[in-house]
């Protein structure tokens, strides 16, 4: 392997990579997990190759989770046996990803004008299938609970494992579930292979603590978490391995998401609930269609589609508007509102000031027994 | 009047226990059952809130603030009934709904489950396979029950001050044993958790009030109440809701003074005395308003200390309720000193600055003030002033980073010593330079990355094994050293944006 | 298994009966609903219900009762009980005793919609085997 991995970086495309890490901040800091899902297909857009995209996200994943653990040492919502139970295949999940990448990588383009397109290809469809299934589960959800609050989440997978009961059952103290090793092996696996392949083991690992555990929805998220911390970890060795990270992208992602993440995170305080995950189905499902506009250009390049290659541009352009689009737009509104909330802060303070005598503090005389 | 716990399983013999117990005090006997019933009458939907907590269901806002109406609709109950006289409660969670009366006997009565299958038997008249299956899934419901609402495992004996078994001995005996027990003096009322008890039932029936009345209701709110003056504190998000919060509390009698805040968080700050001069303090109302939070005041009484107060208290206490003429101003003087040592001026400092939240005196010491915070997780920040004043220096110090050491094991929120506030949350010099040396490192890294570009990527795409496993190693350390680098440099810049 | 259940729907408050018939009536069964556990004791001599939907606090005869005499005279029928008042301890009994499930008020007609399609696929199990 050499150099020829690893574009050249001009002065406009790191300004556009710092750009895709801060909108991929603010997004991870206000979804909670993620930001890979904008970040990963930004950098592809700006012709970085899928799986240098993937590595160096992947690194910068890992970068952002040591320091992040350093300061929620222990929230209190995580089930660490969950975590290292499931650790034991996401491990061979990315190990997996890694190997199947590098296939792609090597062997994909036999036939190709362009180098990467095969592992491009792989990337994109299945980033496109994966995070289409979460966005339109995720939207179908918002519009259930619109109608029906009070109902949970659904547990009929939970129900039906539960009737099977495949030994050996574990019990997992701090999630209060009892599950069986097989699946949580197969679903450690799964999201391991997804961490591994597209970076986005949150969208996976967290749904299916809920959905087919039955983990409450604060202990998954804080479980993923710190599963993720480790899978960040193993991924980043195992691409550095393969020698595709590239450190200067992940740097560049660095200087752009530590200070998003600061602001999604005060977005969250002030966006409303239902808001924070409409935003972020619509904004996953936008970048599911902008990847799946990249695609033929890929299919071209392959030779499966014969058209001319001159529409690759268009295509490639097209795809990196949407998902600037679908970005931008999510970020400005998070924007919006934490500026709003910013502002009206002040002024609360300073009424609570003068309205103080008459509305805040009451003598109730008389009163008093 | 006394108070006493018995936390029982269902076809135990708690029951009979308990009623047995109450019989021998010549108290009153209160099942966990009558009160649930009771609660149900006012729209409480207990059943709702089990069921879905033993079903799993996703539990909504509403059903959060259900919840903490039915812990309100508890303690009040048990309080209204401990004013009248004493009472024996059996059932789940009698002391965890009244906190800081540490002179609740906390039992846990326990029974063979053998004898307790039989009995299932007997009175449901079903198998003995159903039987076992009743009571594990009732024991099972039980523990996720507490675990939810109070997040309390209810089995670790730790919560109790005694674990009585009926194995063995006779629901008769048991119930003598428990009599002695019960005049031990750790167990008697003194005024001042007298006056606890009448704290705790105001707030209780505040919290009541709001979530009852229409025009607040739904909305979330923290309460606390210390002889007659009521403070609330609730999110910004109900704000307008919230306006009616004091025409709601108007209704209620025994409120002299109502504070009201909007916070996102709280802070709490704990002190022997309080003085709104003091720049430490200046710092927290700084901090307080940058991150919008209230905060709240806890006057901490040492345990040498605390039989003076009592004895101070007690006089005002007996004579509270009728004063004749004379009278009248001795209870006023000492009242003025027991609600003094710079509460009140604080209090006020705080008001102006639209920051104020609960203030309270906590007595005993360490052990009620870590039980305290234990129990009311919703802080973002402890900050811990000037304690043990009546050391020495020296031992001041240690005893106070003990403290705040004892503190940050129960607290979920980070404890922090007065002195520390402005170095760690607010933005000073000192900060500046931190600030400028985080942005030279960075840039020097970015610098030197793009400097050497060629050499870096050719060391990190080698193909020979040792290099490689030298290139993991400076990709798994380059890459949270720049996180740390460049996260701290933002940190720092949000922090003096105000926006954390 | 006959497409149209005979569910039958027992409180004694009337508008819990007249909220359900028609919710449940949707999907083309046959709902009767009792204010009266005596009555709906006596219905249910004379006819076979796939499913009975009984509150479990009433006067007169309660739910558990009601679920005692179901499950004596006709085994195969599914018992959902509501709670109102009650806890959920009295639910287990009642689960203890072979009612099919228990769901608590206030519930919306949907949530019970689920309990009773969960119940409709246990009675085509049975019959199956």
């Amino acid at each position: 392997m050499g150099l020829e991995n690893f574009t050249e970086i001009t002065w406009t495309m790191a300004a556009q990579v710092v750009v895709l890490g801060f909108i991929g901040g603010v997004l991870s800091g206000f979804i909670g997990s993620g930001g890979a899902f904008f970040m990963t297909p930004g950098m592809m857009n700006l012709g970085v190759l899928g799986p240098v995209a993937v590595a160096s996200n992947i690194t910068h994943k890992f970068g952002k989770a040591m320091v992040g653990s350093r300061r929620h040492a222990d929230l209190g919502n995580v089930d660490k046996k969950l975590s290292l139970f499931m650790l034991i295949t996401a491990a061979i999940g990315i190990r997996i990803a890694v190997t199947v990448m590098e296939f792609f990588f090597e062997k994909g383009d036999e036939h190709s004008t362009t180098r990467g397109a095969g592992a491009d290809l792989y990337i994109s469809i299945v980033f496109v299938v994966i995070l289409s299934v979460v966005s339109i589960a995720m939207l179908r959800d918002i519009i259930k609970s619109r109608k029906n609050q009070e109902k949970g989440p659904s547990t009929k997978i939970v129900d039906f494992l539960n009737r099977i009961k495949l030994h050996p059952m574990i019990y997992f103290p701090v999630a209060d579930v009892r599950v069986s090793l097989w699946v949580i092996l197969i679903c450690g696996l799964a999201t391991g292979y997804l961490a591994g392949t597209i970076g986005v083991g949150g969208f996976v690992g967290v749904p299916v603590m809920i959905y087919v555990f039955g983990v409450s929805a604060t202990v998954a998220a804080g479980s993923e978490l710190y599963l993720a911390m480790f899978m960040g970890a193993f991924g980043a060795i195992n691409y550095a391995l393969v020698g595709l990270v590239d450190i200067r992208l992940t740097l560049l992602l660095f200087t752009g998401s530590l200070f998003g993440i600061f602001i999604g995170a005060y977005g969250t305080k002030v966006v409303n609930e239902v808001l924070i995950r409409l935003v972020t189905s619509l904004i996953i499902l936008l970048c599911v269609i902008s990847r799946l506009i990249a695609i033929p250009a890929y299919l071209q390049e392959l030779g499966y589609l014969k058209i001319s290659p001159d529409h690759n541009e268009y295509f490639n352009s097209a795809s990196k508007f949407l998902l600037y689009l679908s970005g931008i737009t999510g970020v400005l509104l998070i924007l919006y509102n934490v500026f709003k909330a910013y502002f009206q802060r002040k002024k609360i303070q300073a009424s609570l000031i003068t309205d103080m005598p008459q509305t805040a503090v009451r003598e109730f005389s008389g009163k008093a027994t | 009047m006394q108070i006493i716990c018995i936390s029982r399983f269902s076809y135990g013999y708690g029951k009979e226990l308990a009623e047995k117990l109450a019989d021998k005090l010549g108290y009153q006997s209160l099942a966990r059952e009558e009160l649930v019933d009771k609660a149900t009458e006012h729209g409480i939907p207990v059943g709702k809130l089990e069921t879905a907590i033993v079903k799993r269901q996703l539990f909504t806002e509403e059903l959060g603030i259900e919840t903490d109406r039915f812990k309100a609709f508890m303690t009040a109950s048990l309080c209204e009934q401990a004013l009248k006289g004493g009472i024996v409660y059996h059932g789940r969670g009698g002391h965890l709904v009244l906190p800081g009366l540490i002179h609740v006997l906390r039992i846990r009565a326990i029974a063979n489950l053998e004898d307790r299958i039989k009995m299932v038997m007997q009175r449901m008249n079903i198998a003995r396979k159903q039987a076992k299956q009743y009571i594990e899934q009732v024991d099972e419901d039980r523990r996720k029950y507490s675990r939810f609402f109070y997040n309390v495992d209810c089995d670790d004996p730790s919560h109790y001050d005694i674990v009585i078994n009926a194995a063995h001995l006779a629901v008769d005996n048991s119930a003598s044993a428990l009599m002695h027990l019960a005049q031990l003096p750790e167990f008697q009322l003194t005024p001042a958790l007298n006056q606890k008890i009448h704290d705790l039932l105001l707030e209780s029936k505040c919290r009541l009030a709001i979530y009852q009345d229409e025009r607040t209701r739904g909305v979330k709110v923290t309460v606390s109440a210390e002889k007659e003056n009521v403070s609330i504190t609730y999110i910004p998000r109900h704000g307008k809701k919230a306006e009616a919060i004091p025409s709601v509390i108007e209704r209620i009698d025994g409120v002299k003074s109502l504070i009201c805040t909007v916070a996102t968080t709280n802070i709490l700050y704990i002190q022997e005395q309080f003085n709104p001069e003091l720049p430490s303090f200046q710092h927290l109302v700084e901090i307080a308003a940058k991150w919008n939070a209230s905060v709240g005041l806890i006057r901490l009484v040492q345990d040498d200390i605390e039989k003076e107060t009592n004895e101070v208290i007690s006089p005002e206490f007996n004579t509270a309720k009728d004063v004749g003429g004379i009278l009248d101003d001795e209870p006023a003087v000492e009242r003025k000193e027991e609600s003094g040592y710079g509460m009140p001026e604080t209090i006020n400092k705080l008001i102006q600055a639209g920051r104020a939240g609960a203030c309270q005196t906590i007595h005993g010491g360490m052990k009620s003030l870590a039980n305290k915070i234990k129990q009311e997780q919703n802080y973002s920040l402890v900050v811990v002033g000037d304690v043990f004043t009546s050391y020495n220096n020296l031992i001041r110090k240690r005893l106070k980073r003990d403290m705040i050491s004892t503190l940050s094991d129960q607290a979920s929120a980070p404890v922090i010593s007065t002195d520390e506030i402005e170095e760690q949350y607010l933005f000073r010099p000192k900060q500046w330079i931190m600030t400028v040396v985080y942005a030279l490192l960075s840039s020097l890294m970015l610098f030197l990355v793009f400097t050497n570009q060629h050499e870096i990527l050719e060391f990190l795409s080698q193909s020979e094994d040792w290099n490689r496993v030298l290139a993991i190693i400076a990709v798994t350390i380059f890459a949270p050293l720049a996180a740390y680098l460049i996260g701290e440099f933002s940190h720092n810049i949000m922090k003096f944006l105000k926006l954390e | 298994m006959p497409d149209k259940l005979k569910i039958m729907v027992i409180d004694d408050e009337e508008i819990v009966g007249k909220r359900l018939k028609p919710a449940l009536e949707k999907r083309g069964d046959i709902i009767e609903s009792f204010v009266n556990s005596k009555e709906a004791l006596a219905r249910l001599v004379e006819e076979h219900f796939d499913i009975v939907i009984t509150d479990i606090r009433m006067d007169e005869i309660d739910g558990l009762e009601v679920l005692d005499y179901i499950k004596s005279h006709s085994k195969d029928t599914k018992v959902i009980m509501i709670t109102g008042y009650a806890t959920v301890e009295v639910a287990r009994e009642a689960l203890a005793k072979g009612a099919f499930d228990f769901i608590a008020k206030p519930f919306k007609p949907e949530d019970l919609r689920i309990i009773i399609n969960k119940a409709v696929k246990e009675l085509n199990a049975e019959q199956m085997t």
